[in-house]
């Protein structure tokens, strides 16, 4: 509105340079001939650019009006406003300043403005204003009317500065997930604007504002007028939070609007366990053929139960490992649960280490340990030997005692 | 006891003069000193590869330096060390008249049995371990290689079972040199024995096995493969020098699991068999040898005790 | 104390399979004296020998020398007793007094003292100049009192020698002969001879045994058996003559 009127105010200023331009270029003879011709010859006249304007609410405006001589003789011309539509303040202008005359030049024109200023509230409606013109004797005269009709668009329907949509306002998961909303962020604003954004949620979460498919954080957004632009918010919850629901409050604030949505988390608690041997030892050694024990232990270390938890290995084929018990139905929360696991090497494996992977599954959540079995051989045939040589020097020595002494 | 020690002073004196042991012990420690020093030469030279093997002193016996290595060429040729120990040592006396002369002296008469059989053993140890010394020596200071106690006591077990690989065929020409009068028939029946036992047998075995178990070409199974291996392992260890060298390459090399050259394994068996590459300890390395070393010992004793029998109970007037 | 036979056998027998060696054979010998086997060759004269040494087990009979078993003191006998046997053997890559010193080593004697025996049993058999030179390079004769100078490093009581003069010429046989009469003499040494050589046994022999065939078909003095066979009791005879007088009547 400033800018259009000040856009008026230079039009103005161009018409009354053109206008001395003209004047001073047309010859002086010319003009004294002219004048000769028909000096008697007078008229003034004044008129608005435009006899009506629509505006959609109150707001300044400058409109122009045109004074016109056209007569042959100088004229001075007083213009006064003679109806001033209520609510309104009007002045006549120019440049910068208010004035109540002008003079225009024989068969010229002079531009000046009509600024309108609402005072207070200016209700729906039409608003009238009249200006006349006279010349100094006051023999020639000249009047207009203006109205300007306010549409009157009732401030209740005047759009917000920001728009926040998502589609899936409440998220559900487990507790150490990560929950990631959509939000679509659209400016109503009629020009550019920063948008901060900000969260409040549950003490130590963890809110982070994102680009969607983009890997950056953000903590504010640039709009161009009626842009829309998706924003991901990523909630990462306390670990040790209750499962419950949490409410998580997203405001877009810029200087000129506000946005808030509220979005919203199910906590379903942590599906979480823990798993290893009873002794912490993770080599076992085992002779081939022969069972061998060890205890295995699994706990539930999330928040929510661990139902049919099983039990599975990865191991040589012919290999035998058994559990016992061979399943639990449910562990609940920080409960502990000893099973006992026999691992009996095949009768022909190699001695040495072998790998034995005994993995525990409940649903998503599953726990691998790998286990070093070092198989062993067994030393019954190291004693069979070591009887077979005892054997034989027992016979030397025998021999030695029934033939040695000769 | 007299006798005995003074029947082992004697042989042993002989042996150590004798210029066809210094002759053959000169070779054998020479072919194994340049077999050691290549090895080690090679071995110097990929240092840094070797810094993952742990062993690389025992590296310098079982790596080929030309075209075998140290414990191969003693599991070849050591045996001739034996024969040449003992194919003669009584026959000679008792052609010399000598051994009537002995055994009229007041000793016992196996003393002279039991001190040609120990002076025997002891050469073998001395010379074996003389070279294993000597190899040792260079490793250190050309190579750098410093051996660790493992290391050390694996090389001991080497020895011993080499010194009875020896033994055994210091018993049986010993034993030759009882049944036959003759030098030369004795002489020739152990190199004969030798040669059957350590080059036909393991030939004649694989014969057998793929007779009794061909492998046909077009229907190649893994069970038909391992039936014939099996056979042939099985009847190859009917030679000392297999017995013998499937033995020593295991107590030498911690990373090998078996004594058997072909073994079947399932895909998984042998993905995690080999997920931790852990060398074996000695002791089970050695339980793992065990019937080889009992079956070798147990083979040099009951020879020796052949010998002593037929000795013993022969007469001695020629 | 009576005067005690060195050497006794009760019926020893040796069977080698279905042949037998020694039959029945029963003798004496005393200390002191020369005894000489006769025979020919196979009447198993070195068997009996052997089995006096227990170097080879009769097959029945016993007998005892020094006093002793020789089948289950053995050693015992072997320490007292010096054997000489037939063609014995030297070691060709030791020099005599290596030979002789491993003899001495073998039968015990304590190092300090073994070179002074080992002197002595050389001076008593005369080889103390010759004692540098190569086994290779003796004669018989010196060969033989090679031998004998071994067998007495040990000091023996009894001494059987096993054809002692079996390929001397008969100078070198006298000389052992007279080595082994005064042997016999001056140390009271006990001899048993086993030999062919009848005219050089004859000079030494207090008594002979006549094997045949694994018996001994005579046994006594010479003089008593002149007188059994040939009836001679001047002492007129030759040993040749009773041997061949028995050979003829068997």
């Amino acid at each position: 509105m400033i800018l259009k009127g000040s856009i008026w105010r230079i039009r103005a200023a161009l018409m009354l340079f053109i206008a001395l331009l003209v004047s001073t270029a047309v010859p002086l003879s010319l003009r004294a001939d002219e004048a000769k011709k028909d000096n008697s010859i007078r008229g003034i006249f004044v008129a608005p650019e435009y006899t009506g304007v629509v505006i959609p609410r109150a707001q300044e405006l400058s409109l122009d009006l045109t004074v016109k001589n056209k007569g042959k003789q100088d004229e001075l011309v007083n213009l006064v406003l003679t109806e001033v539509a209520t609510g309104w303040k009007a002045r006549l202008k120019t440049y910068g300043f208010g004035i109540t005359g002008t003079y225009v030049e024989p068969e010229k024109s002079k531009s000046i403005t009509l600024h309108l200023e609402p005072e207070g509230e200016i209700a729906a409606g039409q608003y009238n204003f009249a200006i006349a013109a006279a010349s100094l004797d006051g023999s020639q005269k000249s009047a207009c009317r203006i109205t300007v009709i306010v549409e009157g668009i009732s401030e209740e329907a005047k759009p917000k500065g920001v728009n926040i949509a998502t589609s899936y306002p409440v998220l559900s998961g487990p507790t150490d997930g990560k929950f990631e909303f959509s939000l679509e962020v659209e400016s109503k604003l009629d020009k550019e604007g920063i948008f901060n954004l900000a969260a409040q949620a549950p003490e130590r979460w963890e809110i982070n504002f994102k680009p969607a498919y983009d890997e950056k954080l953000i903590s504010s957004l640039r709009l161009k007028p009626n842009q829309s632009q998706t924003v991901a918010v990523e909630v990462k919850p306390y670990p040790l939070a209750k499962p419950g629901e949490y409410a998580i409050g997203i405001k877009v604030n810029s200087p000129e609007a506000k946005g808030e949505a509220e979005l919203k988390v199910i906590l379903k608690g942590i599906q979480k366990m823990d798993a290893g041997t009873v002794n912490g030892l993770l080599s076992l050694p085992a002779v081939r053929g022969r069972e061998s024990n060890i205890s295995f232990y699994i706990k539930n270390t999330g928040s929510s139960p661990l139902t049919n938890v099983q039990l599975f290995s990865l191991k040589p084929e012919n290999w035998k490992v058994s559990f016992d018990p061979e399943r639990i139905d449910v562990l609940n929360t920080e409960e502990i649960k000893q099973i006992e696991v026999v691992i009996t090497p095949a009768e022909n494996a190699l001695v040495g280490d072998y790998s034995v992977g005994l993995s525990v599954e409940s649903g998503r959540v599953s726990k691998t340990v790998e286990l070093r079995v070092t198989v062993q051989a067994s030393t019954l045939w190291g004693w069979v030997g070591i009887g077979v040589i005892l054997l034989v020097l027992a016979g030397l020595v025998a021999l030695f005692i029934g033939l040695g002494r000769r | 006891m007299t006798g005995l020690c003074a029947i082992f002073r004697k042989e042993l004196s002989d042996h150590f003069s004798s210029y066809r042991f210094v002759i053959l012990f000169a070779l054998i420690a020479m072919v194994s000193f340049i077999t050691s020093y290549m090895a080690g030469m090679q071995l110097s030279d990929n240092l840094e590869a070797l810094s993952k093997t742990r062993f690389p002193y025992l590296m310098l016996f079982s790596t080929p330096g030309a075209v075998f290595s140290m414990v191969q060429f003693v599991a070849f040729f050591g045996p001739l060390i034996g024969l040449v120990l003992g194919f003669d040592s009584i026959n000679r006396e008792r052609a010399h008249g000598t051994l009537i002369k002995i055994v009229s002296q007041p000793i016992f008469r196996d003393a002279v049995i039991n001190g040609k059989f120990l002076a025997g053993v002891v050469t073998i140890l001395v010379m074996l371990v003389a070279i294993v010394m000597v190899i040792t020596g260079f490793g250190l200071s050309i190579v750098g290689i410093v051996p660790t106690f493992e290391e050390i006591w694996r090389i001991a077990v080497y020895l011993i079972m080499s010194v009875f690989y020896i033994s055994l065929w210091l018993g049986v020409s010993i034993l030759f040199s009882i049944a036959f009068r003759s030098i030369a028939t004795s002489a020739l029946a152990s190199v004969a024995l030798w040669i059957f036992l350590s080059f036909f047998v393991t030939l004649g075995a694989e014969a057998v096995a793929d007779s009794i178990a061909p492998i046909e070409k077009q229907d190649v199974q893994a069970e038909t493969i391992m039936r014939n291996v099996r056979i042939k392992e099985g009847l190859s260890l009917l030679s000392p020098m297999v017995l013998y060298s499937e033995a020593t390459t295991t107590i030498i090399d911690p990373m090998r699991k078996t004594t058997g050259t072909m073994l079947f394994m399932t895909p998984l068996e042998q993905i995690l068999s080999s997920r931790f590459q852990n060398p074996l300890s000695l002791s089970q390395s050695l339980i793992v040898v065990f019937p080889h070393v009992t079956a070798l010992i147990a083979l040099t004793l009951i020879c020796f005790a052949v010998s002593y029998i037929l000795f013993m109970l022969q007469e001695i007037r020629s | 104390m009576e005067p005690a036979a060195i050497i006794e056998t009760i019926n020893i027998t040796k069977k080698y399979g279905s042949q037998t060696a020694v039959r029945d054979l029963s003798f004496q010998v005393e200390e002191g004296e020369v005894f000489s086997f006769l025979g020919p060759n196979g009447a198993g004269k070195t068997t009996t020998i052997l089995m006096l040494l227990g170097l080879t087990t009769p097959s029945s009979g016993a007998a005892t020398v020094c006093g002793l078993d020789p089948v289950r003191n053995s050693r015992d006998v072997k320490r007292l007793v010096g054997y000489l046997p037939e063609n014995m053997g030297f070691y060709s890559d030791l020099t005599p007094l290596q030979g002789l010193d491993y003899i001495a080593e073998l039968n015990g004697i304590p190092a300090d003292v073994r070179s002074e025996r080992i002197r002595r049993s050389l001076e008593t058999v005369g080889l103390t100049e010759q004692i540098r030179k190569k086994v290779g390079a003796f004669s018989r004769g010196m060969r033989q009192r090679l031998g004998i100078a071994e067998v007495l490093i040990k000091e023996p009581r009894l001494m059987i020698l096993d054809e002692p003069t079996l390929g001397l010429d008969p100078e070198g046989a006298a000389q052992l002969i007279e080595l082994i009469r005064s042997l016999n003499k001056e140390r009271r040494m006990t001899v048993l001879i086993s030999s062919h050589d009848l005219t050089q046994v004859q000079k030494i022999s207090h008594r002979v045994g006549i094997m045949l065939k694994g018996s001994m078909i005579a046994a006594g003095s010479m003089a008593s058996l002149a007188k059994e066979s040939l009836g001679i009791e001047d002492g007129r005879f030759s040993l040749e003559d009773i041997y061949m007088k028995y050979f003829k009547e068997v």
